[in-house]
């Protein structure tokens, strides 16, 4: 039976119909299609498909569509205004931190949450952070680097795609 | 180099703003009207014929709108190798026999997923389970009672199921070991570990009314892919047009043809729909790819002073059920054993053998971590047993500029010399290592051991497998700005960024001015591809060369304009000015105005061409080795910190310092990262990796259970570049390769680690906790370890 | 990988989850943050054909009971508990498990009592049997075993939560509401240790809270997971470990040490534990004690490792649990490594 939701994603309300076992990866990439957010195992195991539900992280590859209707959503797409880069996407490019750029969506809204709740991160912070995030191609060495970057640089009110 | 506007520098890759924003678009990004899924079927069985398939239950399911099986297909072969004396052995869909777990045996093209899973559980295949054989000392046994290719062009030796072999050799190993004051022999294995690109496989085809043929491809490079389609589906390579896609990492992973590129690009032909095909990640895991297995026996014979005056190699490799890149490993093999250090008299044998278990591909080095780990612990160990400093030891032997290699390639400018003395400075190293390490009984006071290796490795690049070889484009638009056309793919190595970079120093313009368009096989040049690490040095001359032309037709129209000579200009800033009269000058939009209205029309064009070896007609012969095929050599020294936990058996790779020789560094940020991608791949090779198959069946098909690096197992990588190469616009340039060849020294320098910390020797990978414990176990009671 | 269909419903409170249970019975199954169930779903490890999601519950906050007991409801995410300051200090090792959990995404979504009733795992299940192991198993209401062929109808998979082990050490209780009433359980049985049946919770039934008994406020606790890696994963042994240490000569008046992750529930080593009660614990019976858990519980070999690399992981982790609990705060162990990375 399909359900009537609506999905707040990056401040715009998308109205979909769908039934209950599409999950909230399915509907963000072949519903709203919006493709930024990445499919990597389909079971929660690899944070390719992190997005941010009411400014958390989570996994939308094992989140039911229907449960987060009406939920703040943040995907990759929300986070740079305009053509402006967030400062943590800005930090990225400047490190070196991303090569295949696969892991680089679900990454930086892990680390973007982090930095809003703790802005001067350490690097134990960092790693537990991002700890469900696989990277095979950097080593992890650049996107250390790129939160530490990016946290000294920011104000403490982390700007929430503000340019710098 | 200082003086160079773009070669050396760290520009910040172009990729990387659409990369972080989620516009990057990468193959299962692409919606078409009216598009499918494809979805396959496989083997369940190791082993079996197939009697009978029956796909008319699922080809009456409503959605359903095209299913094929191997009757379907033109029954065209295809395999890693295509060559005389390695046909192609592989079906794109199984005809009469499964060799693997996995293996594919119909396609169906659905409307959704779940007309799909049902349409697969309802084709029915009857298959007659057949004997099967998984272990290569199994499979190579002359009593061996399963034979996976019996019609397989036979190689006389008194071994089964032998899908390759590779010898060769030199000098005299018989004289040369009678010669040798000491003999030393060791056995070393290196398990099947695999790629863990994060995007999946995934193709999207769609057949157009007029013919064409398009698809988008996660690949390492699309003119490969184009030839083995058109071959498979008996159509001219102009009616398939490849366009770019970006692609998720593949190391290795993603270079030949693969049954369902074929399945969707057929379906779409059928159904004239757009098709599109995504693996999930456990058929990555249990029915794709993996990398290549080794078993390394090597008896080296040396004189009391340490030189090496005869050595004997036998690697045995463990194919799986069709040829993959066995056949290749194993020439590679020899080829990564003898580049580094000098050997009088040298015979060497490598053996690819057939099992029942999926075939393998290349993974970052193809072969080379295997070889150098077992090779530098051996030249540890020899060391300790003639009692001489190892490090003396290997600068003894060590290869010198211009040195030429047995198969008569030069080294050319080689810097490993340097590189081990750099790597010994910049780690303290002899000063921190334990002359004789000596094994220590556990304490709960002081459980932790650390430890100092040091490994050694060559790799080269650019060698000559189809395709060969790469040509570039660049053009000038009407405002001086350059558009780049070259075939080249990124899949996060930086080729679009140091292209554009090879490009703004011979233009002398800002990256901003130059634009890419790359990997599409019918809008851009023929391209080397992403694999044996041609693109910088192969791609990259190209791109210089046709660069250069466009160099060459703009100072012709500002000399006839300004009337001067070529050799009073200067290229600067989108102008060209009198070297001793810089007021007198020209922009690059005058010269591209004057070029069309004085040049009947030229909008200056410029082309370039590339190959490796340009004076070899062919490849060298991968059974004797026979034939040049490479100049471009690079060389490392690795230096592994490690803490091992004597009491659980784990081990941590503190610091990884890599010292190598790569010509020149294009892109320094880029060269990091490359180096930091491979002490990770290589501590998860080392430590947590493993493809866990029982029987043919892979049962850990999923993330959690194949433990890669996470962030919490980051090493400290630290990289010191020696320069043995230079960039001059004009002129070719030799850069080596980075991509690939990091990967291996400092494999083998954890394992020279290990022994440094806790006196265990290890032989085979993964070095896992529990093989530490049990070794450390052995040690405890005075036995020799394994 | 797709998920199967399935009914969907939202109940509003706990009575009107239960009364749906009972309407629907063992067709319908309970959903939380659907961290566990929803890959279980995607393999058909768990079939279901509705889904009574918990999502429009709310979950109270985490409190002390009049008698000093700290409640958690079973809806609260295991990153709530990671960072309640309540829970780390009244139930250390109870916001350490949970901080251990996963990656930080599974734990915003992943509930306490979800994390309970976890399915339990082995190597042959974690897969969606498409072309491998296809032949349902006993735990998939089939009719063979793949790792113990010849070890007859029952079940070897592990149970790997985290949370039950601490939570036995801590001596708590369940509260379970099924659509007649309300029941308390010891948390230590409500594990079966049948790997077909590991719980004894019906059907129509739903965790609702957990109490920590006051008592456990007052005891010395450490939790270890082993991990190969560090983080994200499930653990190859863990140990939760809770003293009483009283008066001025320190003896220990009451010792539980429980083992995770080994077996098909979690297991307390009674034996060992008796050795310290009467105790004042030192490095030397800290030594022995480790060494009678290895050899007092059964260890299943489990996911790639063998049962003796097990047992060598917990006397390790045992000894060094309760070395923990003597050592001056602050002061470091000599296994923990200077170098923190980069």
């Amino acid at each position: 039976m399909k359900q009537a939701l609506e999905l707040k994603i990056n401040g715009e309300t998308h109205d979909l119909l769908l039934t209950p076992n599409v999950t909230l990866l399915e509907a963000i990439r072949d519903h709203v299609g919006l493709w930024g957010t990445k499919a990597g195992c389909g079971m929660g195991t690899c944070g390719a498909c992190t997005v941010l539900l009411e400014e958390k992280p989570i996994l939308s590859c094992i989140t039911l569509a229907v449960e987060c209707h009406g939920k703040e959503i943040t995907t990759i797409e929300g986070l740079s205004e305009g053509v402006a880069l967030s400062s943590l996407q800005e930090a990225f490019v400047r490190a070196g931190a991303v090569q295949c750029g696969y892991c680089s969506p679900g990454m930086i809204l892990s680390g973007t949450a982090l930095l809003r709740k703790n802005p001067r991160p350490t690097v134990a912070d960092i790693k537990k952070a991002l700890e469900g995030n696989l990277c095979r191609c950097t080593g992890y060495n650049t996107i250390i680097d790129a939160v530490l970057d990016a946290g000294t640089a920011s104000s403490p009110q982390l700007d929430q795609g503000e340019k710098k | 180099m200082s003086d160079l506007k773009l070669i050396g520098k760290s520009v910040l890759r172009r990729d990387g703003p659409d990369k972080t924003t989620g516009k990057a678009r990468y193959t299962a990004d692409r919606q078409l009207p009216g598009m499918l899924i494809c979805g396959i079927l496989r083997s369940p069985h190791p082993h079996a014929k197939i009697l009978n398939i029956d796909c008319s239950r699922a080809e009456k399911l409503p959605g359903v709108k095209a299913i094929i099986s191997g009757k379907d297909t033109l029954g065209i072969k295809h395999g890693f190798v295509e060559t005389p004396r390695y046909p192609p052995d592989q079906n794109i869909l199984a005809s009469d026999t499964v060799r693997h777990v996995g293996e594919e045996v119909a396609a169906v093209a659905a409307i959704n997923q779940k007309v799909l899973d049902e349409a697969l559980d309802l084709i029915e295949v009857k298959y007659e389970i057949l004997p099967a054989v998984f272990d290569v000392v199994d499979a190579m046994n002359p009593d061996c009672e399963v034979q996976i290719h019996p019609n397989h062009p036979r190689v006389n030796e008194p071994f089964c199921n032998i899908a390759g072999k590779t010898e060769t050799q030199w000098g005299d190993v018989e004289k040369g070991f009678s010669q040798a004051d000491l003999i030393c022999s060791d056995r070393f294995e290196s398990h099947l570990r695999t790629h863990g690109y994060l995007e999946p496989q995934t193709t999207l085809a769609d057949y157009n009314a007029d013919g064409t043929l398009h698809l988008w491809i996660s690949s390492m490079g699309p003119f490969v892919k184009r030839r083995k389609l058109a071959k498979a589906l008996g159509m001219p390579y102009a009616s398939i047009q490849i366009h770019k896609a970006y692609v998720g990492g593949a190391f290795g992973g993603k270079i030949d043809l693969f049954s369902h590129e074929y399945c969707a690009a057929a379906l779409s032909i059928k159904t004239a729909r757009p098709v599109k095909f995504v693996s999930s990640r456990e058929d990555v895991f249990a029915a794709y790819r993996h990398g290549q297995p080794l078993i390394s026996e090597i008896k080296t014979g040396l004189k009391k002073d340490g030189t090496i005056v005869a050595q004997q190699l036998r690697m045995i490799n463990n194919a799986g059920a069709y040829k993959g890149s066995g056949v290749v490993v194993i020439f590679l093999a020899w080829a990564f054993s003898m580049i580094p250090y000098r050997v009088e008299n040298f015979k060497y044998e490598g053996y690819s053998i057939f099992s029942n278990n999926p075939p393998r591909a290349p993974l970052r080095g193809h072969g080379a971590p295997q070889v150098r780990f077992a090779l530098e612990s051996h030249m540890d160990i020899i060391a300790e047993k003639l009692q001489i400093d190892p490090i003396e030891f290997r600068l003894k032997n060590a290869r010198v500029a211009g040195e030429e290699l047995p198969n008569r390639d030069s080294v050319h400018n080689c810097g490993l010399q340097e590189c081990i003395q750099k790597a010994v400075l910049k780690t303290d190293f002899i000063k921190r290592r334990h002359p004789f390490p000596k094994f220590e009984k556990p304490s709960s006071l002081n459980p932790l051991k650390r430890g100092i290796g040091l490994g050694v490795s060559s790799y080269f690049g650019g060698s000559l497998i189809y395709p060969n070889s790469s040509s570039a484009i660049v053009k000038m638009a009407d405002d001086g700005s350059v558009d780049l056309l070259t075939g080249a793919i990124e899949m996060g190595q930086g080729s679009e960024t140091v292209l554009c970079q090879i490009v703004g120093e011979e233009l002398q313009l800002e990256m901003a001015d130059i634009r890419i368009t790359s990997a599409d096989t019918a809008t851009t040049p023929h391209d080397i591809g992403a694999w044996i690490s041609g693109l910088t040095y192969v791609t990259g001359n190209a791109v210089r060369q046709a660069a250069g032309s466009v160099r060459d037709k703009i100072l012709k129209v500002a000399a006839e304009q300004l009337h001067e000579s070529v050799a009073n200009l200067t290229l600067e800033n989108k102008f060209v000015f009198v070297t001793t009269d810089p007021e007198r000058r020209i922009s690059y939009q005058q010269i591209f105005e004057a070029s069309v209205g004085t040049h009947r029309g030229d909008t200056i064009i410029g082309e370039g061409h590339w190959r490796t070896m340009r004076d070899e007609p062919f490849h060298p012969s991968l059974a004797s080795t026979k034939g040049r095929w490479s100049e471009n050599y690079a060389f490392s020294a690795q230096v592994a910190e490690v803490e091992v936990d004597t009491e659980t058996g784990e081990i941590k790779l503190l610091k990884a310092t890599t010292v190598h020789d790569c010509g020149f560094p294009i892109n320094p940020q880029l060269v990091k990262g490359q180096i930091d991608g491979q002490v990770s791949l290589a501590l998860g090779h080392a430590f947590m990796e493993d493809v866990m198959l029982k029987n043919g069946y892979t049962l850990n098909p999923t993330w959690l259970d194949y433990r890669m690096p996470l962030i919490h197992n980051v090493a400290d990588s630290k990289d010191v570049d020696v320069i043995t190469e230079s960039y001059q616009a004009g002129r070719s340039f030799r850069t080596k390769e980075v991509g690939e060849g990091l990967v291996s020294a400092i494999l083998a320098a954890i394992a020279n680690a290990i022994y440094d910390a806790t006196g265990l020797r290890m032989y085979s990978t993964p070095f896992s906790p529990e093989k530490v414990l049990k070794g450390l176990k052995l040690l405890r009671v005075g036995s020799k370890i394994s | 990988m797709n998920l199967p269909e399935f009914e969907y419903k939202t109940p509003t409170s706990k009575k009107e989850a239960v009364d749906l249970q009972s309407e629907l019975g063992e067709d319908a199954i309970l959903s939380a943050g659907g961290t566990d169930l929803i890959p279980n779903l995607k393999n058909g490890t768990i079939k279901a054909k509705t889904l009574i999601s918990l999502s429009r519950l709310s979950a109270e906050k985490e409190h002390l009971t009049e008698d000093g007991s700290l409640k958690l409801d079973a809806l609260t995410t295991l990153s709530e508990i990671a960072e309640s300051s309540l829970i780390k200090a009244t139930a250390p090792t109870l916001a350490d498990a949970a901080f251990h959990v996963g990656g930080q995404q599974i734990r915003n979504r992943a509930s306490l009592g979800g994390n309970l009733c976890q399915e339990m795992r082995c190597l042959y299940l974690n897969q969606s049997h498409r072309f491998q192991f296809i032949e349902p198993c006993y735990k998939r209401d089939g009719d063979c075993c793949y790792p113990y062929p010849t070890g007859g109808k029952s079940c070897r998979s592990v149970f790997m939560s985290d949370i039950a082990p601490v939570l036995i050490s801590l001596g708590a209780e369940l509260m379970i509401l099924n659509s007649t009433g309300q029941r308390v359980v010891e948390i230590e049985d409500f594990y079966t240790g049948d790997g077909l049946q590991p719980l004894t919770l019906g059907p129509t039934e739903m965790i609702t809270a957990i109490l920590i008994p006051p008592e456990s406020h007052r005891m010395e606790c450490h939790f270890v997971k082993a991990t190969p890696r560090g983080g994200l994963e499930f653990a190859m042994v863990s140990v939760a470990t809770a003293l009483i240490i009283d008066g001025p000569d320190k003896k220990c008046s009451k010792a539980r040490i429980v083992i995770g992750s080994v077996n098909t529930r979690p297991l307390r080593a009674f034996q060992a534990e008796q050795e310290i009660v009467g105790h004042k614990l030192n490095e030397a019976l800290a030594v022995k004690i480790a060494l009678e858990v290895a050899r007092e519980v059964k260890v299943l070999p489990h996911h790639g490792y063998s049962k003796g690399y097990l047992q060598q992981l917990v006397e390790v982790h045992t000894k060094r649990s309760l070395l923990a609990l003597i050592r001056p705060p602050g002061e470091k162990a000599t296994h923990q490594s200077e170098d923190k990375g980069v």
